[in-house]
């Protein structure tokens, strides 16, 4: 069956090749005419027969027909529609500048593609988001973050509290792939997860497939997060920026060599530790503090219109340090990303795209207290190279395919020391090496107006690579017997075969059916021993021990426009299996210097549930509501006594709300509404004494729940008058509008003394985090 | 609640927002079973605690604790070649009856793995453990004035010769003065970051689980003390109960901390059967 479909995929990609040369091609690029940025989903399309394509990642299109006069219709959200008329009797080359409409700022949110592009093409679960749209709704101090715009659309959900992390159809955090410029970033979170690594400035397009993933991507089995930053403004210089309560923000933009290469600079650091400095500059304290920055950088260089190059990167660093009498810490943790990338047109219809990768996310820790001393490093570094075609041999085909590879190297927690001269090194301890590749191919055929179908597949491998020592822990806890690898040495490989596949069918103009499904594996693993996503967390490889995480995906939609597509609604349910889920055995305590895979167990995982969606895309009033019922499991043979458990974050309801409204040409009013069951969690169950201590008896895993979590935002945007040379405007936000008392944690207080009264109570205690929180926020360009 | 101090306070001092009420849990109740603290040490004979666990979010009160003891037990150790039969004694303080077992009739020695078979209303549990070969410190001493705010406390320090070996499991007890052995705060190590090195290290004061705890003095001692270390070598199982139990106590409060189940090593119970190879160092700390 499997070996078949390559084959007709095969087949009709020649066959193609062949009968292409009946045709003649329309292809070019699709820019802002003012900032000369690229426009990534663009729609073209011929107006009589509203067949036609989306630009790519670059702003390219391409489009093949037989000899004629079409009208050709380009639109972007945001932007003048402009038709052409052209005679198509040679291969055309046709870039085009969109003028903006005016004030396109507020026209506001998530526009879900061209006009009803949500019902007619053969995407399934994707989400794309303009930066520029989300920027009148509330955000919490301000800051505006598309992790957590993200969290409200229909089958993605938060984690806790404010924190930026996401979790996608019962998945956990580890299994989305969230890529910047095809760099994969490791932690996505500053702050303990309270803020995304992405500054919003610095970020044009941003697209989330939740289903239906495309062969192109792999390695992460519930979604993936591509982020794409601004390539710059190509014709003229500008500086923006904004100050808030607790970061400020600054972007340059500008020519290198007007109309061929330009250049983003994106800066913001957070103040917090600035701001208290006062208060603890004559403390013992007096050192301690906390900050965390990002630096986005790209740049661009057209050689001609076939070739074109481009360098980005990133870098991010939290900060925090605490300081007092004996004691001196101090915590860098973050990210940096490079990319390199090389665009190139053999053919008005082949398009290329080659990248090199590099990236390093660590976690650093360095503690001294008089003459102890002890540092901590964790982390993990790649490489990788990938190149991918685009080929489009025909208005109703549509082709991509590639190789890529990476190598990665895992460091994982390993401590050393120093006790006044004697230093200590521990052994056992070993880095971890691997190499990671893929080969895709996936083609979009439309059959009829009816029938459109978009199949993939992708084959994966994993190989993981000495220098390694693995040691095997006998039943007493000595080490009993090892085994050592040499340098590149095969030590274990994996392999995929990953068929994705999607099918559309229309019923009538503005309703369609649509079906997916898919199976990828993911070889890399972040366990986490919290409930929360943090910088501590550590990436650990598919191994002798560790086997590749499976995931399948089955969906079924319908999707149906009102009022001339004005509001676009669609139904969707999905049932999702994983196997070899990850976590830590009962009673792991983190312990330094010890191989992490030897404290895990694995298990399966499964989730199903209903999505109902309805979006307003156009006209003052934009906005959506989402509402998901879902159910959510997990079984690990050596967990909770073998018995099937919720997973943490298996909410059954959630409700979003979202909706902005503009008022006049200058003020913008925007809410948010978030409705959630509460979280699962393990409860005590009964308590019993040794040696004076109260011991906790804990009850089954996450058979608890907290209340639900439920919360109003508001936000008011106003937008100032262009002057000569700058204009500017204000945010005022208001976090957690009616002041609900969230549940974020429990703890429990114990309270009287064993042996001087023996009478104890027990207290649980519920702590909530944010109240109703004001902010304001200014912001300005030049 | 040492180990996530660091977290706690950053977290605390840039979310001053945060509030907490209470709030009351409607949770079912646990099954009922039996809880062993029971010890066998180099030297010394097999004794042991039997109680039960109780509902969570109850008052602890006199008459909770008296009810928790189980009495009229079937208790026996068997060390390879003799079983040995636990009489129960029991020991009236401050209105609590505590009941414990124990029989001179055995004395525990390095090496030999002793198990556990307890039958008492209606529920059977079993259990082993080992005492383990002797590792002693090599010497310890005190240094002055590590705390300016603090000048009449010392530190104690310790030497160890590691063997080559990984494996090593340790718990430690101090007594100062009159009073008995008290565990620290993290009582046990492993040496898997220390194998085979000479090290010297700090060993923070035994503290009294029932005192509360002041954290600007804790694990120091003070000028004048007589100051015994009890070194006791531990099996990996023992090892494991009391690291599981010293992390689900310290991390009780953190946000970020998961629930720790307790590894016990009683088969159908709860609780703790251990061995100890004791070893002991003094040192008298002058005025």
């Amino acid at each position: 069956m499997k070996k078949n479909s390559v084959l007709i995929i095969l087949f009709t990609f020649l066959f193609q090749l062949v009968i292409a040369q009946n045709k003649y091609t329309l292809s070019g690029y699709v820019r802002d005419s003012i900032s000369g940025e690229s426009l990534i989903a663009a729609s073209v399309f011929v107006k009589s027969n509203s067949q036609g394509a989306y630009t790519n990642e670059y702003g390219f299109y391409s489009l093949s027909l037989v000899m004629g006069t079409y009208e050709i219709v380009y639109s972007y959200v945001g932007f003048k529609t402009i038709t052409k008329t052209i005679v198509l009797d040679v291969d055309t080359r046709m870039n085009i500048n969109l003028p903006s409409s005016a004030n396109t700022l507020k026209e506001i949110v998530v526009e879900i593609e061209k006009k009803d592009g949500n019902v007619q093409n053969s995407e399934v679960g994707k989400y794309e988001l303009q930066v520029e749209k989300i920027k009148t709704l509330p955000a919490i101090f301000g800051e505006v973050d598309i992790m957590k715009i993200i969290q409200l659309l229909p089958g993605v959900q938060g984690g806790t509290e404010g924190t930026s992390g996401f979790y996608v159809r019962g998945g956990g955090p580890d299994q989305n792939l969230v890529l910047l410029d095809e760099a994969v970033v490791y932690n996505t979170g500053h702050l303990f997860g309270f803020f995304s690594v992405f500054n919003a400035d610095a970020i044009l397009n941003t697209t989330l497939y939740k289903g239906g993933m495309p062969a192109e991507y792999g390695g992460r089995i519930s979604s993936v997060l591509d982020i794409n930053m601004k390539e710059g403004n190509s014709k003229t210089f500008h500086a923006s920026g904004g100050i808030g309560l607790i970061a400020s923000r600054l972007t340059l933009e500008g020519p290198i060599v007007k109309n061929k290469s330009s250049f983003m600079l994106s800066g913001r650091r957070t103040y917090i530790d600035v701001l208290l400095k006062p208060f603890i500059s004559k403390s013992k304290f007096d050192g301690s503090g906390y900050y965390f920055y990002d630096l986005n950088a790209k740049a661009n260089y057209t050689f001609s219109d076939k070739d074109r190059v481009f360098l980005s990167g990133y870098f991010g660093r939290d900060v925090f340090s605490f300081k007092n009498d004996d004691i001196k810490l101090s915590i860098p943790w973050g990210n940096a990303t490079a990319t390199v990338r090389w665009n190139h047109l053999f053919n008005d219809r082949l398009f290329m795209n080659l990248d090199a990768i590099y990236n390093d996310y660590h976690f650093e820790l360095g503690a001294t207290q008089n003459d102890f001393e002890i540092n901590m490093y964790s982390g993990i570094k790649d490489r990788s190279a990938k190149i991918d075609f685009s080929y489009y041999p025909h208005i109703k085909h549509e082709i991509k395919f590639g190789v890529n590879t990476t190598y990665h190297i895992f460091l994982p927690s390993s401590i050393t020391g120093r006790s006044g001269d004697v230093e200590f090194n521990p052994q056992r301890i070993e880095r971890k090496y691997g190499y990671e590749s893929g080969v895709f191919l996936q083609d979009k055929y439309t059959f009829s107006d009816m029938i459109e179908v978009n199949a993939g597949l992708r084959v994966s491998m994993f190989e993981q690579v000495g220098p390694y020592k693995k040691v095997f822990i006998g039943f007493s806890g000595f080490p009993e017997d090892s085994i050592f690898y040499k340098n590149s040495e095969h030590i274990k490989t994996y392999y995929g075969v990953e068929p994705r596949l999607i099918l559309k069918v229309s019923v009538g103009k503005h309703a369609s059916i649509k079906t997916s499904y898919n199976l990828s594996k993911q070889y890399l693993h972040l366990v986490s021993n919290n409930g929360t996503t943090l910088p501590t967390d550590i990436w650990v490889p598919s191994s002798i021990v560790v086997k590749p995480q499976i995931g399948d995906q089955y969906s079924l939609g319908y999707f149906r426009n009102f009022i001339g597509d004005k509001i676009e609604t669609s139904v969707e349910i999905y049932y999702k299996t994983l196997k070899n889920q990850i976590e830590f055995r009962e009673g792991y305590t983190p312990t330094p210097n010890e191989d992490i895979e030897d404290n895990f167990v694995f298990g399966t995982g499964d989730s199903k549930g209903i999505e109902l969606y309805i979006n307003k895309a156009k006209g003052r009033l934009t906005g959506w509501v989402s509402y998901t019922l879902a159910f959510t499991n997990r079984h690990f043979d050596d967990l909770n006594d073998g018995n099937s458990f919720p997973y943490r974050y298996d909410r059954r309801n959630v409700l979003s709300v979202v909706a902005s409204y503009k008022i006049n040409e200058h003020w913008t009013l925007a809410g948010t509404f978030i409705y959630q069951t509460g979280i699962a969690f393990t409860t005590s169950e009964g308590k019993y004494i040794i040696e004076g201590n109260i011991i906790t008896q804990y009850g089954s895993t996450n058979g608890f729940r907290m209340k639900a979590y439920h919360r109003a935002d508001v936000s008011l945007t106003y937008e100032g008058r262009k002057r000569k040379f700058i204009q500017d405007g204000w945010n005022f936000s208001v976090y957690n509008l009616y002041n609900r008392k969230n549940p974020y944690f429990i703890y429990d207080q114990y309270e009287g003394q064993f042996l001087v009264d023996p009478t104890i109570t027990i207290q649980a205690k519920q702590v909530s985090l944010f109240p109703i929180i004001p902010s304001v926020t200014w912001n300005f360009k030049f | 609640m040492k180990k996530h101090s660091f977290v706690l306070l950053s977290f605390y001092s840039l979310f001053f927002f945060s509030c907490e009420k209470n709030i009351s849990l409607d949770l079912p109740e646990p099954e009922v079973k039996l809880v062993v603290e029971g010890f066998i040490e180099s030297g010394s004979f097999p004794y042991l605690f039997l109680t039960k666990n109780s509902a969570y979010y109850s008052t602890f009160s006199l008459l909770e604790i008296n009810n928790n003891f189980v009495h009229g037990a079937i208790v026996k150790v068997f060390d390879g070649t003799d079983t040995v039969t636990l009489q129960e004694f029991i020991i009236d303080t401050a209105g609590v009856q505590i009941s414990v077992y124990y029989s001179v009739g055995m004395i525990g020695q390095t090496n030999k793995t002793y198990s556990l078979h307890i039958e008492a209303e209606g529920m059977v549990v079993d259990a082993f453990t080992t005492i383990p070969p002797f590792v002693p410190l090599d010497s310890i001493w005190v240094v002055y004035n590590e705390k300016q705010e603090f000048p009449d406390k010392v530190k104690l320090m310790c030497r160890l010769n590691d063997p080559p070996q990984l494996g090593q499991y340790v718990r430690y007890f101090t007594k100062a003065n009159s009073q008995g052995f008290l565990p620290g705060l993290n009582s046990v190590f492993d040496d898997a970051i220390i194998n085979g090195t000479i090290f010297d290290f700090p060993l923070d004061k035994g503290y009294n689980r029932n005192d509360s705890i002041d954290f600007d003095s804790y694990g120091f001692f003070d000028k004048g003390d007589t100051i015994t270390v009890k070194w006791c070598n531990i099996d990996k199982a023992h090892f494991n109960f009391w690291r599981t139990l010293e992390f689900s106590v310290g991390g009780q409060g953190s946000p970020f901390a998961s629930p720790i189940k307790i590894k016990s090593n009683i088969i159908g119970g709860l609780g703790i059967w251990g061995g100890y190879a004791s070893t002991f160092k003094t040192i008298i700390v002058p005025q």
